[in-house]
């Protein structure tokens, strides 16, 4: 994409982001916001899937370290959200840094056990430490305050994660497209070959690592106070292949495909609302089916369909001009 | 006390050891880690739950049918899922299991409820004792059909003419193609002898635990470990890792911590890929460039 069209694009996605709220009713507006949160999480997984190669069945326990540190620093040391959130974030990224070593010795499946592993791990942890996490009863998170302004409503988180959203796009875009990102897609391709050049596989997987794990952990610490309460129950292994799931659909590696990836985790339970197995026989089935006929992901569709058109014309071109048959056995 | 622990971990152990036989038999030949080994072998118990209670058969011949139930989920899965893919990246075969993970998972939950149900024991709850230490049926139960499972899987691999062609597959999948051995019918053989054994660590599982469609997870991170603990590519070690894994955290669940006992799978996953990536008894696969 050139730069000026890129631009255009931007802006006018963020102008109908910004516009969407005033034609939506009070709970599609709250829907819409989680799609900003899953946005977050699903590019951090992009990252690491699509740009690196990297198999992560363990994203929900990033996404839950997120959640309860934030809103531990809140509820128990009363720090306001505008430093407990980057300091969730960079908490996970830690953690994602400290995996991520121990991970890059590891390859396909193998990284999606260990990850799997940890996962598991996490929520187990989440349950048996109850003096922290309350276990089972969860915590209630209070009213989220930024400075002067309290955001209370649908709306107002609306506009805040949409907001943390758009920039950690931007980010991972500009990482993407930086001599990181090119490491990245390098070791991606082959790992002896990068390593010839001179990368350095295991900092450039475990920097994967902890890019993907602070995304999610700064979209876990936005989810808390969305939903306004977090339990252990809610961030399990079925999570972490929903997230898996949506950068499937979106195609491994696409930016966009990851918001249209977020935007179905979003909305599938929308559509099949009341019917939560049937929701994950969606991603289920999605998983499958994408992998065996579109290992690209949705945005592959529209060069599939221009491919299918342009040969379609291009059969049509050959019947319709005899003219141009007849010039071909003139030469 | 400390034996009757060691002897619980051992009926423990040897379902993970099954389990972890079936993950290891399929990736054996055909190179794929099957993460929804677990839930197939979920699925299935719930067959066998229904053939006994909703529709009143007998023990064995409910047993019977959910064994090949087991066999025909195996093949078709093959079949219609890993067969098309057989030359596509291993990312791509991981992805898909993964996919059948959720879709078995939550359509158990659909058909037969979210609720734990009580699995009909096949022996009476009154222990017996041995030798001075007291073992509860189940456990010995447990412990005698896994090891005749074990020991028949290990003789038909040994002895049966498919066995021999099973693992000249294993070894060297061109020759074995140029012998005249037909790989395609080697590979839903052992889908279908995978889901076979994995349907039994579901059936011998579920009586000790409440059947649940969440059941599997836990035991399915437990056959990993032991899979990556004895290496994945030795089957004998794999059935090691299970019992040295079963004794393990059973002794660690009796004498440091109950709530540590759970974890010590996550945690032996992660020190055996560090320490020694190929297992206790796995080979070191070099990658030729």
């Amino acid at each position: 994409m050139t730069r000026r069209l890129y631009l255009v694009s931007a802006l006018l996605g963020a102008a109908a982001l910004a516009m969407a709220p005033l034609f939506l009713k009070g709970y599609y507006v709250y829907v819409l916001s989680t799609v900003g949160v899953y946005t977050i999480v699903v590019l951090g997984l992009n990252v690491l899937v699509g740009a690196t190669g990297q198999l992560s069945i363990g994203h929900a326990g990033f996404f839950a370290i997120g959640a309860y540190a934030s809103s531990l620093l809140m509820i128990r040391l009363k720090l306001p959200f505008l430093v407990s959130a980057p300091a969730a974030a960079l908490l996970t990224g830690l953690v994602g840094l400290l995996l991520g070593f121990p991970a890059t010795r590891l390859r396909g499946p193998y990284l999606g056990i260990a990850t799997m592993g940890f996962g598991m791990l996490v929520q187990q942890v989440l349950q048996e430490w109850e003096s922290m996490t309350g276990g089972r009863a969860g915590l209630t998170l209070p009213t989220l305050q930024i400075g002067p302004l309290t955001f209370n409503t649908d709306l107002s988180k609306y506009y805040l994660n949409w907001a943390v959203a758009l920039i950690v796009i931007w980010l991972i875009r500009n990482i993407l497209r930086s001599r990181v990102g090119d490491a990245w897609r390098a070791l991606r391709d082959s790992e002896i070959a990068a390593q010839a050049i001179g990368i350095s596989v295991p900092r450039y997987k475990a920097i994967a690592f902890a890019v993907s794990a602070f995304a999610a952990g700064l979209a876990g610490a936005l989810y808390a106070p969305l939903i306004g309460f977090i339990s252990y129950e809610s961030f399990n292994l079925m999570l972490s292949v929903a997230f898996l799931s949506a950068v499937i659909l979106g195609g491994p590696g696409s930016v966009i495909g990851s918001v249209l990836g977020a935007a179905y985790l979003a909305l599938m339970p929308e559509l099949l609302r009341g019917l939560d197995q049937l929701q994950m026989i969606a991603y289920g089935l999605v998983m499958i089916v994408v992998m065996l006929f579109l290992p690209k992901g949705l945005m592959e569709i529209p060069a599939l369909l221009g491919r299918i058109l342009a040969a379609a014309l291009a059969q049509k071109g050959r019947n319709s001009t005899p003219a141009g048959a007849s010039n071909q056995e003139g030469r | 006390v400390f034996w009757q622990q060691v002897i619980s971990g051992v009926a423990n152990g040897s379902v993970y050891a099954l389990l972890a036989l079936s993950l290891g038999l399929i990736f054996k030949t055909t190179k794929i880690v099957n993460f929804a080994q677990g839930e197939m072998a979920m699925f299935t118990t719930f067959v066998a739950y229904t053939f006994l209670t909703k529709m009143g058969l007998s023990y064995p011949a409910a047993i019977l049918l959910t064994l090949l139930v087991s066999v025909l989920i195996g093949v078709l899965v093959e079949f219609v899922l890993m067969r098309p893919l057989l030359k596509a990246p291993e990312f791509n075969s991981v992805i898909i299991t993964l996919g059948l993970m959720l879709v078995l998972n939550s359509l158990a939950s659909y058909i037969w409820g979210s609720d734990p149900v009580r699995f009909p024991s096949p022996v009476g709850s009154e222990p017996i004792s041995l030798m001075g230490l007291i073992i509860s049926r189940l456990h010995l139960t447990v412990i005698l059909v896994s090891f005749a499972v074990m020991t028949a899987l290990f003789l038909f691999l040994k002895y049966a003419k498919e066995g021999t062609a099973l693992r000249a597959a294993i070894q060297n999948m061109r020759a074995a193609q140029l012998m005249g051995i037909k790989t395609g019918r080697v590979f839903s053989l052992a889908w279908a002898l995978g889901t076979l054994i994995g349907a039994l660590a579901g059936l011998l599982a579920a009586p000790v635990l409440f059947l649940d469609y969440n059941m599997m997870f836990m035991v399915l991170l437990k056959a990993f470990a032991a899979a990556v603990l004895g290496g994945f590519s030795s089957l004998p070690g794999v059935v090691v890792g299970g019992l040295v894994l079963g004794v393990f955290e059973n002794l660690t669940g009796g004498y440091i911590s109950s709530t540590l006992k759970d974890s010590i799978a996550f945690v032996l996953i992660i020190a055996v890929l560090l320490i020694r990536p190929q297992g206790l008894f796995g080979k070191v696969v070099i990658k030729k460039v």
